[in-house]
């Protein structure tokens, strides 16, 4: 088992990360720092730091700590040249003052044109690696969880807490980074606790662990997005116990970033978890009690731990072969760790060789999930509530958190402003982005006085590890240096999601989860190469293949067309017709059954909306069609206006249930009495009306339309018969040739007669009269929907309005979105255009303001003229509809 | 068979409209608000003899309130019906569901 880094094979072992893998191996620099390429090495190997980014199989910015290592991946460091560990670029280091804190606004002035070119050789010397842009997103899928209790973090507190909210009879969810609970941990009691909780947990079918499993952010409702490899949560609990524990204080030093200095956590755990020794000479500063057993661990896996340098209070009695009570003021060495100067409690300073610098301070809790978590119901538990506990403390916690969490109390989470604590004076404050202690005081003297003023100048706290380290120090630098007006200065900055770095294509979870919708019949599109297009939820056929030859059926022969993605409701109830009155601008309650009628709708400020037909159904009940795309708006509509009027009315959505084909052309009729044995004859079964047919066997609605422009009839019937009714008329129509049509060649058939498609054609503020619809309106009716409006918009000429236009024979039909000008001057767009093949001139619709929009006018469309038209050029007196 | 999930569950743990939760009563349940979509606020319907600038104000300006509103939502991934319920705006605190009587201060 091995990986390829960087040309030569690293060997694994079982339980290996990246880090541990390459240490072990004689890796000691992982990366360049950010800005002035200094080496930097393993440091807190808990995820937290960005010492240890490398990219891997192509991805960059992998957490090498973090990453199980795993059979044949390619590894290889980033963000140095010609290689991390002889990086020429570490010339910037020497050269600090070409760079000082705010270079980027500072040297970006001046002269202009040079900033694009110093930017783009920036970008390749600050670049953390770089991606393949050549790498296709996957799809990560985004799922919703409703757990009633989450605890974050599978910690000692955290499995107390999970344990203590199911024996309360709650759901328990417990996600955590780690791969397994307690995985990184250095054998000891608290591994031994952990894994004893595991295996009580396990047991337990009311709590549901998901390791590797990182929460990112804490959202009101609550609901808290976690990541996994593929795939984005959704966690929705009703309360949340955060344990998401504590880390060591990012302690400043001159040195503190060398290779060799390790947070104690982070040395134990690649001694403890991993077997691999982090150094051969140790010096050990034990500010904690915990530091101390963390000492052990080096001990044990071999390491000479030279000195332990203790807090005061702190028992290291046989630890390491001399203690010290004192502190570490500074790492000496150049590329590595090679001593640490020592100063004792009595002031005395000795620099005590070593090559391995284990910074054992003060725990903090991790306040990034805690103060997202405001104002929620949420309880913390362990180091998140009590940072530096002893293990049977931070188990009593978890065990009253989940109590409390299992019981609804109210527990909020509102982290007090604590003072922050005293820092270093010299040493880097910030790893990320490489910004020292001094740097920072510069700025300050600039005038840059806050933390959160300082955040965006330095970019402190903005690097990958998002202020985990340095956000207090900040705060620090910041009340040192202003003491008197601490309160401003040094108060908290604001934290947002996402906690941990995420990836676009996490970012993009979902965003391509469509809602496809289709009819019965698309598979059978598909079969016969037809090509699809977007609407609303539909895909819908555009063509198949030879728009003209479908287009020629229609007008010449017979063709059909799927419409099943058109809105269908069935309107029935006590006062149908007055809802329909209020609804539809036209008049319904003349209706007789067996009619229909086009109808508008629009909305309360008078502007078109959608259109379809209303068909009086026998005994009182109507079958209206709507848009496709109008369909699911239009039914929450409908019932909106219902319930403010207070009327009597069922609405029942049957698009999907009903399935609709249109079988139009010269044709139809002779096709359709081949299927059915009612008369459907001119006389029987005249234009604008419907009739209850059986065709195929099936009964049919069939209504008499004409759209396209011929005899037609649409089908609409029960969707499971679709794909027999389908064959059965393309059986038919053999004789006559018959072809199916798609939304392009529709297109062509309703343009030549002038029909608009609702917001094609028009837009948001698109009344009647400017689509010349008076006669879709009656003002005389007392109530509906848009009245009032359309009555005030009737007081002034409308500045636009939507006319037919024509070109000359020869001429090629502009683009849909033309302007339209007149004498050279802005008068329009067009809407709609295509060639008409029947007439042999392009034919179109567009806006033209109305002083010029009267029929036989002239208008120039992108240099060509072009004549305004009534209201259809094809069978302009409707005869061949009516047939 | 399939259940709806609140069906199945115990008692909410908080009760539903006390603290930032957002879920709204319908005859199956609560259910999460990314069920619903949202029909603005409850307005008055315009009178007939409005003039045209109550008109425009009914057409165009919504209140847009920084506290407690009465408000729409339309159950599209559920039971397809309007449910009227009382919000503060601020904390997303539902302060009566549907069907429920809102009475002022009893937040």
């Amino acid at each position: 088992m091995s990986i390829q880094f960087e040309g030569r094979e690293v060997p694994i072992q079982p339980g290996d990360t990246l880090a541990s893998a390459l240490y072990r191996d004689g890796v000691r620099v992982f990366s360049r720092s950010f800005k002035y390429h200094r080496p930097r090495g393993l440091y807190c190997l808990s995820g937290d730091c960005p010492n240890c980014l490398v990219t891997v199989d192509g991805e960059v910015n992998v957490r090498a700590c973090m990453c199980k290592a795993e059979d044949g991946q390619t590894v290889s460091r980033q963000n140095a040249w010609p290689s991390v560990d002889k990086d020429a670029l570490n010339i910037i280091d020497k050269g600090h003052f070409l760079m000082p804190v705010g270079f980027y606004y500072k040297a970006g002035i001046k002269p202009k044109f040079a900033w694009p070119m110093a930017e783009g050789v920036i970008r390749r010397v600050a670049g953390l690696g770089f991606s393949d842009k050549s790498d296709a997103p996957r799809d990560i899928d985004r799922i919703n969880r409703h757990p009633d209790v989450l605890v974050i973090g599978a910690g000692v507190a955290g499995l107390s807490a999970a344990l203590a909210a199911a024996e309360g009879g709650r759901r328990v969810m417990v996600i955590d980074e780690q791969a397994a609970p307690g995985d990184r941990v250095a054998q000891g009691p608290t591994k031994q606790q952990i894994d004893a909780l595991a295996a009580t947990a396990a047991q337990n079918p009311g709590i549901e662990i998901l390791p590797g499993t990182a929460a990112i952010g804490i959202y009101e409702g609550p609901m808290v997005l976690a990541l996994r490899t593929d795939q984005v949560l959704h966690i929705h609990p009703q309360a949340i116990v955060i344990a998401s524990g504590g880390m060591e204080i990012h302690r400043i030093f001159p040195g503190n970033d060398l290779p060799g200095v390790f947070m104690a956590r982070g040395a134990a755990r690649l001694a403890g978890a991993h077997g691999v020794k982090p150094g051969d000479v140790a010096v050990v500063w034990a500010e904690t009690q915990e530091a101390v057993e963390h000492a052990r661990t080096l001990q044990a896996a071999g390491v000479r731990v030279a000195c332990v340098v203790t807090a005061p209070g702190v028992d290291a009695q046989g630890v390491g072969e001399r203690q010290v009570e004192g502190e570490v003021v500074e790492a000496k060495g150049k590329k590595k760790v090679q001593g640490a100067i020592v100063r004792a409690a009595g002031g005395a300073t000795e620099e005590v060789a070593c090559d391995l610098l284990a910074v054992g301070a003060e725990i903090q809790q991790n306040m990034h999930l805690p103060r997202l978590a405001y104002d929620l119901p949420c309880v913390l538990a362990g180091d998140a509530a009590l940072p530096g506990s002893a293990l049977d403390v931070a188990a009593q916690s978890g065990t009253q958190a989940g109590q409390a969490a299992a019981q609804g109390l109210p527990l909020y989470v509102n982290p007090p402003a604590t003072e922050p604590r005293p820092c270093g004076t010299a040493g880097y404050v910030c790893i990320c982005e490489d910004v020292s202690v001094a740097e920072v005081e510069q700025a300050i003297d600039e005038g840059f006085e806050s933390a959160e003023l300082l955040k965006r100048y330095t970019t402190v706290t903005m690097g990958p590890c998002q202020g985990r380290l340095c956000a207090d120090q900040l705060r620090a630098i910041a009340h040192r240096k202003t003491p008197a007006e601490a309160a401003r200065v040094a108060a908290p900055t604001t934290l947002r999601p996402p906690v941990r770095p995420i990836k676009m294509e996490q970012a993009a979870a979902g965003a391509r989860h469509h809602i496809e919708r289709h009819t019965p019949l698309h598979q059978k599109h598909l079969e016969m190469g037809a090509s699809t297009l977007w609407a609303g939820p539909w895909k819908r056929i555009f063509s198949y293949g030879d728009m003209q030859s479908e287009y020629e059926a229609v007008r010449h022969r017979v063709g059909v067309i799927d419409v099943g993605t058109l809105g269908k409701f069935l309107l029935a109830g006590p006062d149908v017709v007055e809802f329909l009155e209020r609804i539809y601008p036209m008049r319904v309650a003349d209706l007789e059954p067996g009619r229909l009628r086009y109808g508008l709708m629009l909305e309360e400020g008078g502007v078109i909306i959608d259109d379809g037909t209303v068909c009086a159904l026998e005994g009182g009940a109507f079958y209206c069609t709507v848009t496709t795309s109008g369909a699911e708006r239009l039914e929450s509509w409908m019932l909106d206006w219902k319930e403010a009027w207070g009327l009597d009315v069922f609405v029942v959505n049957q698009t999907a249930s009903l399935a609709a084909v249109n079988v139009a052309g010269p044709h139809a009729r002779d096709l359709l009495e081949k299927l059915t044995d009612d008369p459907i004859d001119k006389e029987a079964f005249p234009y604008l009306r419907h009739r209850r047919i059986t065709v195929n066997g099936v009964s049919c609605l069939a209504i008499r339309l004409g759209f396209v422009g011929e005899l037609a009839y649409e089908l609409h019937f029960p969707a499971a018969h679709a794909v027999e009714m389908w064959d059965a008329i393309l059986e038919a129509g053999k004789e006559w040739d018959i072809r199916p049509f798609g939304l392009d060649a529709q297109r062509l058939l309703r343009l030549e007669k002038g029909h608009i498609i609702i917001s094609q054609d028009t837009d948001f503020e698109t009344t009647p009269w400017k689509v010349s619809m008076d006669w879709a309106v009656k003002l005389d009716k007392p109530e509906f929907v848009g009245k009032a409006a359309l009555i005030r918009a009737q007081r002034r000429t409308p500045r636009e309005m939507l006319v037919p236009w024509k070109m000359d024979p020869g001429m090629a039909a502009p683009p849909e979105g033309s302007t339209v000008t007149i004498g050279g001057s802005l008068a329009g767009r067009v809407t709609s255009s295509k060639m008409s093949y029947v007439l042999g001139h392009p034919v179109g619709l567009a806006w033209v303001t109305s002083e010029h929009a009267t029929e036989g006018g002239t208008i120039t469309i992108g240099g060509a003229p072009a004549t305004i038209g009534g209201h259809a050029f094809y069978d302009p007196e409707g005869v061949k509809l009516r047939a | 068979m399939y259940t709806f999930h609140n069906a199945a569950r115990k008692p909410a743990l908080y009760p539903y409209g006390t603290v930032s939760h957002f879920h709204i009563k319908t005859p199956f349940g609560y259910r999460p608000v990314s069920e619903f979509s949202y029909g603005g606020e409850v307005r008055p319907p315009l009178p007939a003899d409005a003039s045209d600038e109550e008109a425009i104000a009914h057409l165009w300006l919504r209140s847009n309130v920084a506290g407690v509103q009465r408000e729409r939502w339309f159950h599209s991934s559920g039971t397809r019906r309007w449910y009227t319920l009382v919000r503060d705006t601020r904390s997303n605190i539902v302060l009566a569901q549907p069907g429920e009587e809102y009475q002022e201060g009893s937040a």
